[in-house]
């Protein structure tokens, strides 16, 4: 029981230890620089998709300047205008994952991945922020898998690579 | 000093001072008596001043609002009500330029809208001009008239639906006297209390005068009050006119002078004045007065305006330019010519502001809006908020209520009862509280909000909540949790796994209830068995028979935790007749569980309240987006598509008969008495539910399920899914969808789709030709054909041969 709980605390610190590098590369990661684009054959109207991703930009650069409980509304907004937005989603589970209200931002990982298609930079992205969450608690060989999956989609993702690279160097 | 000299040291005092000798001495008795009472009777009208002006000056109701609702080009105008929801909003319209916030002028191509400001829980919106441009009914562009930029979107402010008051019933909005213009504050001392610096409290000049014109006219036409005095009289005391009264106001005043700067005084008056009625309400203080008659903040108001609201404040109704537009032009002109006369303007000035015209939108009164839904967020509330709060903080509640659909819930339900009871004049009931009752649930499932709700047919006869308080059986609506629970959980006999075309037997099955000592032999709706069925000829059907053998092989438990899953909270019997749902549930908790479904396996709670706001503006509360996967998406999609064939084929082909044609998956639902009547189902972006039936439960009839027929065979007014609340739901989603895209269902990765026999559930070939497309989770579809072929579905020439055959 001892060994166990030592084992525990050990990685609860490492975890600690690497979550704020985990927010860090979150920061770092050009989320401003991928297009909000509409996700073809997903809507008719043209004019709900722009609107939707004006409001889910709205959410990001709240979301940038750090206020998150603003940017929540903004995203949900863009949810409920067109539910099949993926990006609101994403964004969401950022939000989450910035409040460290881990749990709660996988489900919206589930939601962002169901309707991005088969967007490779969008999925790993969604890896990405799914692994890291899942290194957040500490949930490392899902994470790995993630950091993967996102390898596979993106193999360029510097954020899939380092992923690996700082799982493998915690179990190791 | 003994007691002894002490009494007599008394006694002395008392038989030379106190007693007295002489009517002098009698005169300075009574006078310092009178001059103690005095001293009292100030003291305590101080303490009564001093009490309200510290303390909470006045009560805000806190108010729920609607959603806001977002244009975009490409919408349909008509389609989505907009000049509905903006008389709603009280913009009304103009045929010149549009000069103030409330205003829109509709030409052909067209739209110009002046915003009203709103603040928003996390932005004031400071309102301003916006351009729609229409081709036909359609919306092409926005354009933001101000910036001269196109925008993606406009938000239109939330509506008002409801305010929580106690028995004052007053609307207020604070204003500080900063904050206001001089020319507004100048015009109204003019009016009403020019000497207003000068005096203090009571103003003898006015007082002499007034006595002397009512001396003249022998009657009370001029009153002699400060502001000071007003608003002693309005805030502390009665509109009585007695002298008592009187006495004690001009008291009153002069205290509040002494005690309170000239500057406070006046920004109570200004914000405690009554203005006028809106409906049942009273319109208090400058700030509501100048959103109620010009939609607008005080500090934008122009001369004319506040010529008119000043004018109003001696008589409101009298001089109401919505109900008296003569007078209220009269007496403005009267207070103009008072300022001009006073040196306050200029001719110019005065010209101006008297051609300025009188408002002539009259606001709608507050009428009861969505109540039941009110009283829902107000349930909510109350956990977290005392009923004092609520009734005095001013606070503001956020919903996700839309009006538009919330109108379209309501007239839906109200016409199918209507037609119900002409079409079937056993089920009218003269007793209204012993009427047909009915209630309707709209929900958006990826996010959970609360888009529509009606608890009953009238709020006034009933403020029982059908849709969130009633526990009613769900008959045949509980089946798709005995559906998910094989396909997610069951082992067939065989040890595979269920699909949606894995054969059950529809033939006779005896059972015993949970104390082994009934036995229930469940019957189909045609009283006939129709042997080996697949699970889609099952469900689409809503054959009772071959639902409950699922159930047992499943195993009830199963079932029953499928249900909790997904959202039912209400206990649930394990019992066999679990699987045509005899255990009761809340209407809220099934739509909350198709949510589930409709949300590819996301289960999301009902929201309702989407913030709380304090009066300052502070957020208090934000309820966020929560889901829990509960179904994966392929086993979700699985559901829907087999729901997807109850509307199209099965129990709801009716919907497709009135013509609802969007992609649409649903379940009736009907008791075995036929009590309770539903109908649930949901289009990729919206859900509803529906309800009829009556609240006592009716006798015991035999019969079953989910047919018209019945109701054809019997001849009687028989209650069935189909029948009473399949209509009004087809009627309310035909409405609600209206000028928006049609979506459909997408698959999620790892479903596929093989062409089936119905029959059979087998692969279709030349020995059963036709049949319809299936899904299946990849790996789980059949490889058998018609006629013993074997298929290797999913392989190159299986592909090949659909790829010719198809496409």
């Amino acid at each position: 029981m001892v060994r166990l709980g030592s084992v525990r605390f050990v990685l609860l610190m490492l975890a600690a230890g690497l979550l704020p590098a985990c927010l860090s590369s979150l920061s770092t990661t050009p989320d401003e620089e991928l297009p909000l684009k509409p996700v073809a054959g997903s809507e008719q109207s043209a004019g709900r998709q722009q609107a939707s991703i004006e409001l889910t930009d709205q959410g990001r650069q709240l979301l940038e300047s750090g206020r998150w409980e603003e940017a929540t509304s903004v995203f949900q907004k863009a949810i409920a205008l067109l539910p099949s937005n993926p990006y609101p989603y994403y964004y969401l589970a950022k939000a989450r994952y910035m409040q460290q209200e881990y749990p709660k931002a996988l489900p919206l990982l589930d939601q962002a991945e169901r309707f991005i298609g088969d967007d490779p930079i969008w999925l790993s992205r969604v890896y990405i922020l799914r692994g890291m969450t899942y290194e957040a608690l500490s949930r490392f060989d899902e994470a790995k898998n993630q950091y993967r999956q996102a390898q596979v989609r993106d193999p360029s993702s510097p954020a899939a690579q380092d992923g690996i690279e700082r799982i493998e160097n915690l179990l190791n | 000093m003994s007691i002894k000299s002490i009494r007599s040291w008394i006694g002395g005092i008392i038989r030379r001072w106190i007693r007295p000798k002489s009517r002098w001495q009698w005169a300075g008795w009574l006078s310092f008596a009178a001059c103690l009472i005095f001293i009292l009777y100030l003291s305590v009208l101080y303490l009564i001043v001093s009490a309200r002006f510290e303390g909470k000056r006045w009560r805000f109701p806190s108010k729920v609002y609607s959603d806001s609702f977002i244009l975009y080009p490409g919408q349909e105008i008509a389609g989505i009500h907009l000049l509905d929801r903006l008389n709603r909003l009280g913009y009304h319209p103009v045929y010149g330029d549009l000069d103030h916030p409330g205003q829109y002028r509709l030409e052909n191509s067209r739209l110009d809208l002046f915003l009203n400001e709103f603040a928003y829980p996390d932005h004031a919106f400071k309102g301003g001009l916006v351009r729609l441009h229409l081709n036909g009914d359609r919306l092409m562009k926005i354009t933001d008239l101000n910036r001269n930029t196109d925008l993606a979107l406009a938000e239109l402010e939330p509506e008002l639906i409801a305010a929580f008051y106690d028995k004052e019933w007053e609307e207020r909005d604070l204003v500080r006297l900063n904050d206001l213009p001089p020319h507004l504050v100048d015009t109204i001392l003019s009016i009403e209390d020019i000497r207003f610096y000068q005096h203090f409290g009571v103003d003898m000049k006015s007082i002499v005068r007034a006595m002397w014109v009512n001396l003249k006219n022998r009657a009370i036409v001029q009153g002699g009050s400060t502001v000071t005095q007003q608003l002693v009289k309005n805030f502390y005391l009665n509109q009585e006119r007695t002298l008592v009264r009187k006495f004690n106001e001009l008291f009153m005043a002069l205290l509040l002078e002494l005690r309170y700067p000239k500057a406070e005084i006046l920004e109570a008056y200004l914000n405690e004045i009554y203005w006028g009625q809106s409906g049942t309400m009273g319109v208090f203080g400058v700030g509501e007065a100048s959103r109620f008659y010009f939609g607008k903040r005080p500090q934008q108001l122009t001369l004319g305006e506040s010529a008119m609201l000043a004018g109003m404040i001696k008589s409101p109704n009298i001089f109401s330019p919505f109900n008296e537009p003569e007078r209220a032009r009269a007496r403005k002109a009267l207070v103009l010519r008072r300022l001009l006369s006073l040196g306050k303007i200029g001719e110019p000035e005065y010209q101006t502001a008297l051609a300025e015209p009188l408002p002539k939108h009259h606001p709608a009164g507050q009428t009861r809006v969505a109540p039941y839904f009110v009283d829902f967020v107000r349930q909510q509330l109350v956990e977290h908020y005392s009923p004092e709060v609520l009734n005095s903080e001013g606070l503001k509640i956020f919903t996700t209520l839309d009006m538009q659909l919330q109108v379209a819930a309501e007239r839906s339900l109200e016409r199918g009862l209507d037609r119900l009871e002409r079409s079937y004049p056993e089920l009218h009931r003269k007793d209204p509280i012993e009427k047909l009752q009915g209630s309707l649930i709209a929900m958006q499932p990826q996010t959970g909000q609360i888009k529509a709700m009606v608890g009953g047919r009238d709020y006034g006869t009933s403020q029982f909540n059908r849709a969130t308080q009633a526990v009613r059986q769900p008959g045949s609506l509980f089946k798709p949790f005995v559906y998910a629970a094989a396909l997610i959980h069951g082992v067939t006999p065989e040890g595979g796994s269920y699909t949606p075309v894995t054969r059950i037997d529809d033939a006779p099955v005896v059972l015993l209830t949970k104390n082994n000592k009934k036995v229930w032999t469940p019957q189909n709706y045609d009283k006939n068995y129709h042997g080996p069925v697949t699970l889609r000829t099952a469900l689409e059907q809503s054959l009772n028979v071959a639902t409950v053998r699922l159930a047992q092989q499943v195993g009830t438990g199963r079932v029953i935790e499928m249900a909790r899953s997904l959202g039912i909270r209400t206990p649930l019997q394990d019992v066999p007749s679990i699987a045509l749902g005899t255990s009761e549930v809340i209407p809220l908790e099934i739509a909350s569980a198709y949510n589930a479904i409709a949300n590819g396996g996301m289960r999301t709670e009902p929201l309702a309240i989407k913030e709380v706001v304090k009066a300052d503006g502070r957020v208090l509360e934000r309820r966020t987006l929560e889901m829990t996967q509960v179904l994966t998406p392929q086993q979700a999609f699985l559901l829907t598509y087999l729901l997807q064939g109850v509307v199209d084929r099965g129990t709801a082909a009716r919907v497709r008969a009135m013509g609802f044609i969007r992609p649409a998956a649903g379940k009736t639902g009907t008791t075995s008495h036929y009590n309770d009547a539903w109908f649930t189902g949901f289009t990729p972006e919206l859900l509803s539910l529906v309800w009829v039936g009556f609240d006592q439960t009716q006798p015991p009839r035999p019969g079953s399920e989910d047919s018209l027929d019945i109701l054809e065979e019997d001849g009687g007014a028989r209650l069935t899914g189909a029948v009473a609340a399949l209509p009004i739901w087809t009627e309310f989603m035909t409405a609600a969808t209206s000028g928006l895209p049609e979506t459909q269902f997408t698959p999620p990765p790892g479903i596929m789709f093989e062409k089936v026999d119905l029959a059979t559930g087998l692969i279709a070939n030349r020995h059963c030709p036709g049949g319809v497309q299936e899904a299946f989770i990849e790996g789980t579809q059949p490889t058998q054909g018609c006629g013993g072929s074997s298929e290797v579905a999913g392989g190159f020439f299986h592909r090949l041969k659909h790829w010719m055959r198809l496409e």
